[in-house]
């Protein structure tokens, strides 16, 4: 009994000491789903915050659903000049009757203009150590200011926002055209050398017309601030922001970042738009999905510069040939194969020399460049990111046709 | 000062377990074996034993019954002399005094049972000392029936009984009719033998002379040569009464006992025996379906009130002589019948002596009921978790009783004490073995999922909730916090209110009436469900944990280990609510650790997991009936397999009798 009573008396004792402390309900905090920095106005910062109101969201006491509409009144966004990031939590707190919180949040935005003139990499302190941060964070570079991106990025069918967050930056899973690097990958990017990482780009809608004539272009060549569009939702997020340093260097558009996905096997799937190659004006539409992830195979030449050259396998299903064109049949398939492995490899070549010309070697391939040095001095002696851009790199392209898709014969039309 | 720590942490570590004589010997291991205490402990118990038998072997009992008394007085006062001298305080010596002679004349009136005193030869006597004991004429339910034996001449004789416990048609058709009626019409002499009636008479001559005892009257004038029975009071006894069961008493103790029981006693003048006849014929309860266990495959049968129908049941399914009933006297002030059930050939023998032991050691007024028994037997009463596995249905006891271990069935009861029992068994329902196994083994899995939310769901709400919202998704955290948002209270204060209410209904709802038992459904499912949300007392996110909590519990099939987790359940969400899941995980810690130290006649409850032992197809999930071979390891049986490794004797195409291996 003694004994009982002693183990018991000493759990209460360490549990009344350690206990209590963190003990808070979830309607006693205000639940940031994301943070946007800018260059300031009256101080370094502007920060703002996107506020969640739960009770629009889940619909009061009563149970009642939320009353829907155009994702207004479901947050509210708060913007403050602050010198840095977490002196901005503790002016929140000042505005907002609510504890800040920021263990959900989704997106960090920054605005170009800070990514490229500041850069992002001093930033990242703050995260990487507050427990409150999660390294599945997206970081999202937008055009224009983040105050006005959050402010007026309103969802259209969620109700929560943090949803619509989520959702909109799901689109790496089935699009090509939005990267997949978490806060945690940049982050890890950002401190290896061999690699650059490349952050999803976001814009909200622009309203006047972006080109001036309806000449072809391939559909991965647009990128955010720059899709001609009518409706939908606010925020477009097309394209990356390639950084070196620690600082933003340029964009790529949709199918630069396709190729980026493919190096890091973040590429699902996606789907080419091809030129028939025998009937101008005509596109065939084939499926791609990768076949095993590109072969880099680098030597360093004889001038101690990287000669590289890459293999990449690709397959997938013909979705449809607009021509009427019979390519189905096994002494036609080459035909179709190799216009897609053309089409491709322009791309992957326009990708190759972006990153070359922006010196920032977001393909990755430097990682496979240092296998080559035996020593860490040795590797950092060499000094990669001056040599990458004048690299000679050569890059061979593999496709097959797997599937033809429901109809296996074609027949044109009469 | 730092007692606590030096007890802490004898607590934590690991002792080293001591040989033990029996294992079922629950915490003999953990006393210190010294070699002196021990031999002084069992000469002792020789010492005792052998003063008892003794004095029951040599008809002066008077002296010995005296000392034997005392001894265990002593002893006893030795176990727990501060107990014993506060009871001594609490005696009311101003009534005692008060009434001194009644006290006095219950001590003489308890000293004939006591001493157990022998019957006397003359009716006249006997029947004065039975109404002495039976407080007649105070006592209106003892009956004593005067009647003649219709002999020639006739023989006094009195019938003793209890009415209304006794069958008035049993003991006019088949003891006083033949007594009364037809005990001259057959005398087995005169078929037999042809004798004469006068010869008749010689023998009936012998009332007329004491005698001494049954083996002892060999000389009197009943010829042995010619006469089957041994003297008058034995052809009574062989050839009038046709009672299935008759016994004789020799004392009032004997007498008085059986009386109590339900059969009558017979006494004739001139003999100090009175002939104890079966007669029992109280009212009882017919054999229904199980109240509590209830399956949809299986027998629908459950145990009744009456012991014997109870062993009856049980005998039912097991057709083995090896399968022993014995009856063990169980209290003090109104001593109860209770029946110990085992196989002979499979149950450890020290398993079966320890039930005795311990059954037969009991002292109590009131141990009447299985859930009194239980108590009193189990190895730690401090703990929160059931050391006896309690079953009302026959074919439970029977297939755990062919595992090799003991069934303890309390008259009166219809709820029958299973021993050892472990955690697995707990959780164990018989319908996992009558469906087919994957069901088996897939219902098991739904039961223990339903423990886990019954104990830590609550707590886990509360734990993340209040401390981990981090953990939640975004979406269910804006419900949860929208729903909250006019809720006064804190989320600790709603769960409990909560639970306190549902704990509410559920008791009341089984101490409330069946004419008025569906208002409470109304009442329950308004103040539950609507009405509370309605009011923002509590957000409706936390009525589906309560409901699903329930629904949890409710599937422990062990009523007494479903309570233990009701109870614990509100600890978790205490420790939940001081430090999140780090004291959810502190209390699991601490929660099994303690289990394990738990034991059930010796057998640790969580085996065979902790400490592993060998383990059968049916302790976790249930295998398939046919892979199971081998009884419970932890039991230690007599014989290890239960059925050869091909049970299946039609597989080989051979005769059906399985292997060549026999059990």
């Amino acid at each position: 009994m003694k004994r009982v009573f002693s183990v018991v008396l000493l759990l209460v004792t360490v549990l009344m000491l350690g206990g209590c402390y963190d003990y808070s309900e979830p309607d006693e905090k205000a639940w940031i789903l994301a943070l946007g920095l800018d260059k300031g106005r009256q101080n370094v910062l502007t920060v703002t915050a996107v506020i969640a109101i739960p009770k629009a969201i889940a619909g009061g006491g009563g149970g009642e659903p939320a009353a829907g509409g155009a994702g207004g009144g479901t947050f509210f966004t708060v913007s403050m000049e602050t010198p840095t990031l977490l002196s901005f939590l503790e002016l929140l707190d000042a505005v907002v009757d609510r504890r800040a919180d920021m263990s959900q949040t989704k997106w960090l935005v920054f605005s170009r203009e800070l990514a490229e003139d500041i850069g992002i990499g001093k930033y990242f302190g703050p995260i990487t150590r507050f427990p409150q941060f999660r390294r599945s964070v997206h970081v999202i570079i937008c055009e224009g200011r983040a105050e006005d991106f959050l402010e007026q990025g309103k969802p259209i069918l969620e109700d929560n926002v943090g949803k619509y967050y989520e959702l909109l930056m799901r689109g790496w899973r089935y699009t090509e055209f939005i990267p997949f690097d978490t806060f945690h990958f940049l982050h890890l990017k950002s401190n290896t050398v061999g690699v650059a990482p490349v952050a999803p780009l976001a814009a909200l809608n622009r309203k006047e017309p972006v080109y001036e004539d309806n000449t072809p272009k391939p559909k991965g060549a647009y990128q955010a601030g720059r899709l001609p569009r009518r409706g939908g939702g606010e925020i477009e997020l097309m394209g990356g922001a390639a950084f070196k340093e620690g600082r933003m260097v340029g964009t790529l558009d949709g199918d630069q970042v396709g190729v980026q996905k493919m190096f890091f096997g973040t590429l699902k799937r996606t789907i080419l738009d091809v030129p028939d190659p025998e009937h101008p004006g005509f596109f065939i539409i084939v499926d791609v999905t990768p076949r095993y992830n590109p072969r880099v195979d680098v030597r360093i030449g004889e001038d101690g510069l990287p000669e590289i050259s890459v293999e990449v396998g690709l397959e997938g299903t013909i979705m449809s040939i607009q021509s009427g064109e019979e390519y189905e049949t096994p002494d036609r398939l080459p035909v179709l194969e190799q216009a897609v492995e053309r089409a491709y490899l322009e791309d992957i070549n326009r990708t190759v020399a972006k990153s070359q010309e922006l010196g920032a070697d977001f393909l990755g391939l430097g990682l496979h460049a240092k296998k080559l040095f035996h020593t860490w001095p040795q590797w950092v002696a060499y000094d990669w990111n001056a040599k990458y851009p004048d690299a000679t790199i050569t890059v061979s392209v593999d496709y097959r046709v797997r599937r033809v898709g429901l109809i296996h014969e074609t027949v044109p039309l009469k | 000062m730092f007692s606590w720590l030096k007890t802490l942490s004898k607590f934590i570590m690991y002792q080293k377990p001591q040989p033990a004589p029996s294992v079922f010997e629950s915490g003999i291991e953990d006393r210190p074996l010294e070699e002196g205490e021990k031999a002084k402990a069992k000469a002792k118990a020789g010492g005792n034993g052998g003063s008892d038998t003794d004095s029951n072997d040599s008809g002066q009992a008077n002296q010995d019954q005296h000392q034997l008394r005392d001894g265990e007085q002593n002893s006893r006062k030795n176990g727990s002399r501060k107990r014993n001298s506060r009871r001594g305080k609490q005696r009311n010596a101003a009534i005692q005094e008060k009434y001194s002679d009644k006290v006095a004349e219950n001590q003489d009136i308890d000293q004939i049972l006591n001493q157990k005193v022998e019957l006397s030869y003359r009716l006249e006597e006997n029947k004065q000392v039975l109404e002495k004991l039976f407080r007649v004429p105070e006592n209106k339910d003892a009956v004593f029936r005067s009647l003649s034996i219709g002999t020639e001449p006739p023989a006094q004789a009195m019938l003793v009984f209890i009415d209304g416990i006794t069958n008035a048609q049993v003991q006019n058709l088949a003891v006083l009719q033949p007594l009364m009626l037809l005990s001259g019409a057959r005398d087995i002499r005169q078929n037999r033998k042809g004798d004469t009636p006068a010869e008749a008479g010689v023998f009936l001559q012998g009332q007329e002379c004491p005698r001494l005892g049954a083996d002892s009257g060999g000389g009197e004038p009943v010829n042995k040569e010619t006469s089957p029975f041994l003297d008058f009071f034995d052809r009574v006894k062989q050839a009038v009464l046709p009672n299935n069961q008759v016994a004789e008493g020799r004392t009032y103790d004997q007498v008085v006992y059986d009386v109590l029981n339900g059969n009558s006693a017979l006494f004739i003048e001139g003999y100090n025996q009175a002939l104890l006849l079966e007669t029992k014929g109280w009212h009882f309860r017919s054999v229904s379906p199980p109240q509590v266990e209830a399956v949809i495959r299986g027998p629908q049968e459950g145990f009744t009130e009456m012991l014997r129908v109870n062993t009856t049941l049980v005998r039912k399914i097991i057709h083995r002589p090896s399968l022993v009933t014995e009856f063990v006297k169980v209290g003090d002030a109104a001593p109860m019948q209770c029946a110990v059930m085992y196989m002979a050939d499979i149950a450890n023998p020290d398993l079966v002596k320890e039930v005795k032991r311990r059954l037969e050691s009991i002292r109590a007024d009131y141990a009447h009921q299985a859930g009194l028994v239980e108590q009193m037997i189990e190895d730690n009463p401090l703990h929160m978790v059931p050391q006896v596995l309690t079953t009302e249905r026959p074919d439970r006891v029977a297939s755990n009783v062919l595992e090799g271990k003991v069934a303890v069935l309390v008259g009166g009861n219809p709820f029958v004490m299973i021993m050892p029992c472990t955690f697995f068994n707990l959780m164990q329902s018989p319908e996992d073995a009558y469906v087919r196994w994957p069901f088996g083994a897939f219902m098991r899995l739904i039961r223990y999922a339903g423990l886990f939310l019954a104990l830590l769901l609550p707590a886990h709400y509360v734990a993340i909730v209040a401390y981990h919202q981090e953990f939640i998704p975004t979406d269910l955290l804006m419900a949860i916090t929208g729903a909250r948002e006019k809720v006064p209270f804190p989320s600790i204060v709603e769960v409990l209110i909560m639970e306190a209410a549902f704990e509410l209904i559920r008791e009341a709802g089984v101490r409330i009436p069946g004419t008025i038992g569906t208002t409470l459904g109304i009442v329950g499912a308004l103040i539950l469900g609507q009405a509370a949300v309605a009011a923002n007392i509590v957000s409706p996110i936390l009525i589906i944990v309560v409901a699903v909590t329930a629904l949890g519990s409710f599937a422990i099939p062990n009523y007494s280990f479903s309570l233990s987790i009701r109870l614990l359940r509100f600890v978790y969400i205490l420790l939940a609510s001081l430090s999140g899941l780090l004291g959810i995980l502190v209390g699991v810690f601490i929660h099994v650790g303690v289990m394990s130290t738990v034991k059930s006649f010796g057998v640790p409850f969580l085996a065979p997991a902790a400490p592993v032992t060998r383990k059968g197809r049916d302790y976790f999930l249930r295998g398939p009936v046919w892979q199971q071979e081998t009884r419970p390891d932890y039991l230690d049986p007599l014989k290890t397999k239960r059925q050869p490794q091909i049970s299946r004797g039609w597989l080989n195409g051979g005769d059906g009798k399985g292997g060549k291996e026999r059990l």
